[in-house]
């Protein structure tokens, strides 16, 4: 796995490339969570790349989320591909994550109060 | 790492894998192989759609045995059949095994970082079951081809 990290209108954008499971999960903890102690940006995950995900894999999303709740960060998910939405949403993360198709649509809409966006794409991937 | 045994034929896929090493590592070489193989299985049996629910469901049974089990012979047993058109998977180690009592009342919740690999399998799987005593531990699953 390849793990691109780049800011973007203050916000830290990281892109997981490949597979996100028990073998590459230490490589991925450690680089987020170093970001995670810059306050200065929130974060969006960008995994629009990833190509599979285990039980492990969610478990380092939902530290994450833990973490950046804990230091009053934002952070939001971006998901595009149907498989991942799936394997999300059998373990209910889906009403938990603010989710967004792409990039722009997460860059423009986190900070603003209020629910999820997207509904009806994600409605259409169960 | 020992070498890993694979009976596979037309009706039945058996692999014997060893679950021992350190670290990180002792995973990538028997999970890449299972899901290899599992998939190998599955297509020629004429499973398309399911492949990918089946491959994770059986990788995460077996992450469970590498990461808990401890298993006397140090393997993991994976064993998959067709009939009737549904795929007929067992995972089996013969470790420590655990109270399955716990897992009415312990699936994990959405937010919780550890225990998500069961619900995973339930719900990737159209039948599920897991017994475990003092002799180790047998998850049965099944799925359905479309």
């Amino acid at each position: 796995m390849e793990i691109e990290v780049e800011e973007k209108e203050g916000f830290n954008v990281v892109s997981p490339v490949g597979e996100l499971d028990v073998y590459t999960v230490p490589l991925f903890r450690k680089v987020v969570l170093k970001l995670e102690g810059d306050r200065k940006h929130d974060l969006i995950l960008d995994l629009t790349r990833l190509t599979f995900i285990d039980s492990s894999g969610l478990g380092s999303l939902i530290e994450i989320y833990q973490k950046m709740n804990a230091a009053q960060g934002e952070i939001a998910y971006v998901i595009d591909n149907p498989r991942i939405l799936k394997i999300l949403k059998l373990v209910e993360l889906d009403k938990v994550f603010r989710l967004f198709s792409n990039l722009g649509r997460a860059l423009q809409h986190v900070g603003a109060t209020g629910g999820y966006v997207d509904e009806e794409f994600f409605s259409d991937h169960t | 790492m020992e070498p890993t045994h694979c009976n596979g034929s037309n009706e039945r896929l058996a692999l014997d894998l060893s679950c021992r090493g350190k670290g990180v590592f002792r995973y990538k070489k028997p999970l890449d192989e299972i899901r290899s193989e599992v998939k190998r299985f599955a297509v020629s049996q004429g499973f398309s759609l399911e492949v990918e629910d089946i491959t994770l469901a059986v990788q995460e049974a077996c992450k469970n045995i590498i990461q808990h089990a401890r298993p006397v012979d140090g393997k993991m047993h994976v064993e998959c059949r067709v009939s009737d058109g549904r795929i007929l998977i067992e995972v089996s180690d013969n470790g420590r095994g655990f109270d399955v009592g716990v897992l009415e009342h312990d699936i994990a919740s959405p937010m919780a970082i550890y225990g998500r690999g069961i619900k995973l399998m339930k719900g990737l799987m159209d039948e599920f079951g897991i017994t475990s005593g003092r002799e180790g531990t047998t998850v049965r699953m099944e799925k359905k081809r479309s």
